[in-house]
């Protein structure tokens, strides 16, 4: 039935003769805690960020009293336009849990027991000093998250770096986004796209490698859905191995075997090549080809080593190694009908065609999670659909401010900011110059990446840990031996957060937090914006920022300089922004240039490089990015190494380092929810994102189901070769995997599915799969 | 893919939200609808009825042009028919426990009505409109407002019912005193 507003309204006039005016509350949710919610006069309304994903969406906060009462979706905010999901319209909640952290606590006789901020930061200042003369600095590690703020990352570099004198300074990034990392450096030899959300308004192909977008990414999502509303001929592809509301959306579900994604992208390649698909001029121009290793391995062993060998290859070379790959040759590799991969191809080969290929978790959180980095980069180079409006490989990312504060600053094992690594003494000299230290202070040697860190720890190599702002005892992979070296005596760990989680249930010392608004922060989102927020509330009781946190310990160590600024003690400047400056430093004029404090504090966000005042929509790409040379086009100036060429890789399929047996006969694939944010630390204590999904389930399909005598609700039993985990049954629920495959959320600390899951991980980026092991189902 | 069959089948009566306020078993009144359902004015209310429909098109059976359905209540009519993925920002609550989730938040509220600046001026809007520019979605007769519009076949509301800030005074003050 059709009726327009017109006629609606016609005939609603008819009905209601009479105005009802009963003079009702219109106002917030009931129950008792809500009655009496503070009036709307004398809001303030202070832009923000959300403290939630990726996408970076602009929130309005409302304040009042000291208080956040509401927030809502920034319409000046260019990434989303006024709109949020029902994570980002709850985020005003999640600073008000009953049980903040509001107190250091300390770990005295087996249980942790409040202390003052002296008391824990002088314990935690004497533990690492006689770590680091017992055993020396890189004993010593910290831990961060992408969803620290850029002057957090910051200050934690340039400490670890210039003051402890430790490389074992990693982000939980490591765990979400080192696949894609360690893509664009090999691609393009430097990290973060050259594309924007701007392209989503203007493809004509969507293809989701993995990715659900509709619950992770549901703001960018919706602009897709909005885009195919407007233009029937827009097309949704979503690569995966479970239906879910994405593929509800989509116009092609093409499903995968677990690992099959990677002969599916060569075959796709293939095809290509096969029917002359390819754009000549761009590959002449702009690509070269190369090979690697193969046969690399999984991680799996301690201290595990990986060298790459790459070799350049000629185009030839290429296409012969993509013969393995034909149609009828991949499809039993990948599960894909041989016809169903011609169609894809022809999807990616119509020249007229724009196409924009997305993914996050499903590709990065893979064994060969670089390869398949590659492999999707591959067919736009091949194709030349880049670096055009609605035509390039757009890589989303997981957090906040996985790009911002890790990825740019470098907060990972080896790295300094804006692409420079340890291992270069250029590099070093830079870091060294702009921080008044001398370069010698700067350790060479790379420290040890997120998952052997857990191992070093285990292992008694890594003594004294300071994790901040995440929460690795549920999501490490294979959980279980990571808790028991933090509840070793010979360890001292050290947890800054909000509230309690598995992680601060393991420390020695307990340090609350500030978050989100409580503070002033800068965050960094998938398409290169770096945006900017003020402090707008306090923090509860003794809550301090973390940045607070390290410069008060760097002080008890003497390394108090570092953070000393005139202008700060002044007072005419906050450490944020003298940390920010700096760290801009290293950034002008390499390409990653950003705005600059007084630009972001102005806008609602700039996306780098940022030069004159300007922003840089799409990277590499002529007009607008202006370190492109004029009449270059296409210039991808960062990969000196391939004289401003990009590479298309020849990357094998190689099989999962574990897979469905006798013993343990199905998949298991691990995830999110859309109401749920990481481990559910901040959404499980908000009320309406709670009740909406209250625990984890397990997902099975309903034939599996009901061969196993299984039904919805019914408690089963998740069993691998680490570990095991009791869910509830979900079947026919809001996703339904493909046969032999079970999917289950990690956000229920009740129920630890990471104990189930393998320490597997990317040779090249480190970067552990979540979403391939073998397990068996028992009822329980 | 459509698992369901038309939504009110796939409808399972949930009194318990309803029954915070209304007193389970009895119809709930629009505004104790309105008051149960949101964590503060302009968060998306959550969905007070079991969901199993997964399309949009399923949601707007009921509230697309909002209607009674029998033994549930009003099913409001959307607002913001224009957007496109409605468990983006709306979601199920599927349980009254409370877990981990005690929160001290305390909502913003608006005030009932609107300002008028004399009897008989049309009142101001004293709400945000982000998500709600299809004004009948609320007033009109299936909107969830208790608040609806004596003239309906008026289709320019803006016309003359401006947002108004509560609380702001107005530029440089004004000495006009209405009819009361």
């Amino acid at each position: 039935m059709t009726v327009s507003r017109r006629d609606f309204l016609r005939r609603s006039a008819e009905a209601a003769a009479v105005a009802v005016l009963t003079g009702a509350d219109l106002s917030c949710r009931g129950g008792p805690a809500t009655r009496g919610g503070p009036a709307a006069a004398g809001l303030d309304w202070t832009k923000g960020v959300c403290r939630f994903c990726g996408t970076g969406c602009g929130v309005l906060v409302g304040t009042k009293g000291g208080r956040i009462v509401a927030v809502q979706g920034d319409p000046q905010n260019p990434v989303n336009k006024g709109l949020l999901c029902v994570k980002g319209y709850h985020v005003a909640l999640a600073p008000y849990g009953a049980d903040r952290l509001t107190r250091p606590l300390v770990r005295k006789e087996g249980g942790l027991v409040e202390a003052s901020w002296e008391e824990a930061l002088d314990l935690i200042a004497r533990r690492l000093k006689e770590t680091i003369e017992a055993n020396g600095p890189f004993a010593v590690a910290l831990y961060l998250s992408g969803q620290s703020t850029i002057p957090e990352g910051y200050a934690a570099l340039k400490w670890m770096r210039a003051g402890i004198g430790s490389n074992n300074l990693e982000a939980n990034a490591r765990l979400c986004m080192a696949s894609a990392v360690a893509g664009f450096l090999t691609t393009f030899g430097s990290d973060e796209p050259s594309g924007c959300y701007d392209d989503l308004d203007e493809a004509d192909t969507f293809v989701l490698w993995g990715a659900n977008m509709a619950e992770m990414h549901p703001v960018l999502f919706s602009r897709i859905v909005d885009r195919k509303a407007r233009q029937p001929f827009v097309k949704i592809v979503d690569i995966a191995v479970r239906r879910t509301r994405t593929t509800e959306q989509a116009d092609l579900y093409v499903e995968i075997v677990p690992q099959g994604d990677l002969a599916l992208a060569n075959a796709v390649a293939h095809c290509l090549v096969r029917d002359g698909k390819i754009d000549r001029g761009f590959v002449e121009e702009h690509v070269v080809f190369k090979r690697g290793r193969t046969a690399i391995g999984y991680g799996l062993e301690d201290d595990f080593k990986f060298q790459e060998e790459p070799r350049l290859i000629s185009f030839e070379e290429y296409a012969r190694f993509l013969r393995d790959y034909a149609p009828e040759k991949a499809a039993p590799l990948c599960g894909v009908a041989a016809e169903r991969i011609e169609e894809l191809a022809r999807l990616y080969g119509d020249p007229g065609t724009r196409v924009v290929s997305l993914w996050t978790m499903g590709v990065n959180q893979h064994t060969r999670g670089t390869w398949m980095n590659n492999l999707i980069y591959n067919l736009h180079l091949l194709t030349g659909k880049f670096g055009k409006p609605g035509s390039t490989a757009l890589s989303l990312t997981g957090q906040p401010s996985a790009c911002g504060t890790v990825r740019e600053v470098g907060v990972a094992a080896n790295r300094l900011p804006a692409d420079m690594v340890v291992t270069n003494p250029e590099h070093v000299a830079k870091a060294a110059a702009i921080w008044k230290v001398p370069p010698e202070s700067i350790p060479a040697r790379p420290g040890r990446d997120a998952v052997e860190m857990f191992r070093a720890l285990d292992r008694g190599e890594i003594r004294a840990i300071w994790i901040q702002t995440t929460n690795p005892m549920q999501t490490l992979p294979n959980a279980t031996r990571y808790r028991k070296a933090c509840l070793r005596d010979d360890t001292f760990v050290v947890v800054s957060d909000v509230y309690p989680t598995e992680t601060t249930a393991v420390a020695d010392v307990v340090l609350p937090s500030a978050m989100w608004v409580e503070k002033e922060g800068m965050f960094g989102n998938t398409e290169r914006r770096t945006q900017h927020w003020v402090k707008m509330i306090d923090p509860p009781g003794e809550a301090k920022p973390d940045l607070w946190q390290i410069v008060e310990v760097a002080r008890r160590l003497g390394h108090g300089r570092l953070f000393e600024y005139p202008e700060v003690a002044a007072g005419k400047k906050s450490l944020e922004q003298a940390l920010y400056e700096e760290y801009r430093e290293f950034t002008v004029g390499t390409g990653k240039d950003v705005a600059t404090y007084a630009e972001l504090k102005a806008s609602r966000g700039m996306r780098w490089p940022v030069v004159d005042g300007r922003e840089t929509r799409r990277r590499y790409v002529e007009g607008d990015d202006p370190y492109v040379p004029r009449g270059a086009g296409i210039k991808f100036y960062k990969n000196k190494a391939d004289d401003g060429k990009a590479v298309v890789w020849a990357r094998p399929y190689e099989p999962p380092p574990e897979a469905p047996d006798g013993t343990y006969p199905f998949w298991l694939c691990t995830g999110r929810v859309l109401e749920h944010w990481h481990t559910g630390s901040m959404t499980r204590r908000i009320p309406e994102l709670h009740r909406a999904v209250p625990e984890a389930f397990v997902e099975i399909n309903p034939e599996d189901a009901r061969e196993l005598g299984i039904a919805d609700g019914n408690a089963v039993r998740i069993v691998s070769r680490r570990g095991s985990c009791v869910l509830p049954a979900s079947i026919h629920g809001r996703s339904i995997p493909r046969r032999g495959l079970v999917f289950v959320p990690f956000f229920d600390e009740s129920r630890l599915i990471n104990e189930v899951t393998l320490d597997a991980y990317c040779p090249i980026s480190r970067e552990p799969d979540y979403k391939k092991c073998a397990v068996r189902l028992e009822k329980a | 893919m459509r698992r369901t069959a038309a939504v009110p089948l796939a409808l399972v009566s949930t009194t318990w939200i309803l029954g915070c306020v209304a007193g389970a078993g009895s119809p709930p009144g629009r505004a104790a609808y309105l008051r149960v359902q949101r964590a503060y004015d302009g968060a998306p209310p959550v969905i007070p009825h079991a969901v199993r429909a997964l399309q949009r098109e399923d949601c707007l059976t009921c509230h697309g042009e909002g209607m009674e359905v029998e033994g549930e209540g009003l099913a409001p009519r959307t607002p913001h028919p224009g957007q496109v993925s409605c468990p983006q920002c709306h979601v199920e609550q599927v349980t009254r426990r409370e877990g981990l989730a005690r929160n001290a938040f305390v909502g913003l509220r608006y005030p009932a009505r609107g300002t008028r600046a004399y009897r008989g001026a049309p009142p101001t809007i004293p709400h945000p409109l982000q998500g709600r520019r299809n004004c009948p979605g609320c007033h009109g007769e299936s909107g969830g407002s208790p608040i609806r519009t004596p003239h309906q076949d008026r289709v320019n509301c803006p016309q003359c019912h401006v947002p108004s800030t509560p609380g702001t005074a107005a530029w440089r003050g004004n000495s006009f005193r209405g009819i009361e």
